[in-house]
């Protein structure tokens, strides 16, 4: 069972619902066939007839069973962890990336991933290394960001100040994981050095976005969850610059609703006095609260 | 939620909900062919009121919770899931007839569920105005054709649904860094058609 067939098989099921043909790419027809026989004898996979196939014999489209579902995640990491010691192993600070980090390290609403974080610069020799497709492989240019990091079970993940300075500062999908970095400042508020916050946020350039990220968190929790003196300490270093409305506010204003109604207070305050981009108060206040029980904390 | 957990719960509401057909859009769509790794929550279309009702009494069974109106969300051990559903239409845009043929079939569970094409899942999130969408558009605009979103647009002004005009959307395009020859492709139709 569990062979380099079967798992390229469960690979391809999950997704696009391929035919054999399609699955012949993994081996062999006749390997195949066994394969799916097996697979499906084992309950963990099914056959559906594709509609809109042509008379004759019906082609059959294969898709995972909720058994085999759980076994494709349960393969995931085992790759990912058999990477993660790969690299590790090699003597290259690793963590765990930047959205694993942030879903199962702190219970961050909504972010996955399967990706390996290691020191700028060294992103090639560790990408040698893993094996498996589905594990991405990041460079963090924050220095001793994977000696800061935090243990548990096994895996090393990127520290809290780490995270939120490189959520705020992401350039993949920032919006998501600045929104989710509101939820994280939130609950962890007394468990943050701000010194450190501020240091690294000077150091990745990232002192508008992170500072106005602990702004909207006052304003989506509704009280100081940060202090004054942190904000004012951050307000002083914010880079002055010109940062556009939110696409939002231009569409409201095109049906017509009046400019002065078209901007929520909060998101004109990250604007006109962080002057920093981020997701708007609305997008924050959807996943804002939401956060499951993390690894780390 | 990742591939697996869009997956597993299509299949659980496909074996709850047999001989349904849901039209589903936005993240989840992109999820399911590859053109991001995971989203906030899975937005559906039910054909009718009816079917809504169903799949609303349904979605309860198993343990959602409606937070909102037709806003679910079901909270468990190391996963959090959320689910949109809305009949005929989504954000106060219809479900067209040339949506419909566009979409592509799945079948989960017991029931069809069928995947708003590239263009469609594109043109619904070309209206939100929110940032999060904005890296969607873009990851979208690599893979659709153009023409089929500007004529569903102009389809869309016609039948009076002002925020899916092609001027709307140019908006979206060009924070969105789509090319500026697209964008001004629509601005100029949004002009014409006004």
């Amino acid at each position: 069972m569990l062979g380099g067939n079967t798992a390229r098989i469960i690979d391809m099921c999950l997704l696009r619902h391929p035919g054999t043909a399609e699955l012949a790419k993994a081996a062999s027809s006749r390997t195949v066939g066994k394969e799916i026989r097996e697979l499906e004898d084992l309950g963990v996979l099914t056959r559906y007839p594709a509609k809109g196939a042509s008379a004759g014999r019906p082609k059959l489209r294969c898709r995972l069973t909720p058994a085999g579902l759980e076994l494709k995640r349960v393969l995931d990491d085992i790759r990912f962890r058999a990477d993660y010691r790969r690299v590790e192993l090699a003597g290259i600070p690793v963590t765990v990336g930047l959205f694993r980090s942030m879903a199962e390290g702190y219970g961050a609403p909504l972010v996955t991933g399967h990706g390996l974080a290691v020191p700028e610069g060294m992103e090639k020799r560790a990408r040698a290394l893993a094996r498996w497709s589905g594990v991405e492989v990041e460079g963090i240019g924050l220095e001793g960001f994977a000696e800061r990091g935090a243990v548990a079970e096994g895996l090393r993940y990127i520290g809290l100040e780490d995270v939120i300075v490189l959520a705020a500062a992401n350039e993949k999908d920032p919006a998501r994981l600045q929104a989710c970095a509101t939820t994280l400042i939130n609950d962890f508020a007394r468990r943050i050095d701000y010194g450190l916050l501020l240091e690294l946020a000077l150091k990745a350039g990232a002192v508008n976005e992170v500072g106005g990220l602990l702004f909207l968190t006052n304003r989506l929790a509704g009280r100081g969850v940060v202090r004054r003196e942190v904000l004012d300490g951050f307000l002083r270093r914010v880079a002055r610059r010109r940062v556009e409305r939110h696409p939002r506010y231009e569409i409201l204003v095109a049906q017509g609703v009046p400019p002065s109604e078209a901007e929520h207070s909060a998101d004109a305050e990250v604007r006109e006095k962080w002057h920093a981009r981020l997701p708007t108060f609305e997008e924050c206040r959807e996943v804002f609260g939401w956060r499951g029980v993390g690894r780390v904390g | 939620m990742d591939r697996v957990s869009v997956e597993r719960l299509l299949v659980e509401l496909g074996e709850a909900l047999p001989g349904m057909t849901l039209y589903m859009l936005g993240g989840g769509v992109m999820v399911l062919r590859e053109l991001k790794e995971d989203t906030v929550d899975l937005d559906f279309m039910a054909e009718s009121n009816e079917d809504l009702r169903e799949a609303r009494r349904v979605l309860k069974s198993i343990g959602f919770r409606e937070y909102e109106a037709q806003r679910f969300e079901r909270r468990r051990v190391g996963d959090r899931e959320r689910v949109d559903i809305d009949a005929g239409g989504f954000l106060g845009m219809p479900l067209t007839g040339e949506m419909r043929s566009r979409a592509e079939l799945r079948r989960f569970g017991a029931a069809d569920v069928m995947l708003l094409s590239d263009e469609d899942v594109l043109l619904f999130k070309a209206v939100t105005g929110r940032y999060k969408d904005l890296g969607d558009v873009r990851a979208l605009s690599g893979t659709v054709y153009w023409d089929v979103v500007l004529e569903e647009s102009l389809r869309m002004k016609r039948m009076g649904v002002a925020k899916a005009s092609p001027g709307i959307v140019a908006i979206t395009l060009r924070h969105a860094g789509v090319d500026d020859a697209v964008v001004r492709r629509f601005e100029s139709a949004g002009k014409q058609s006004s």
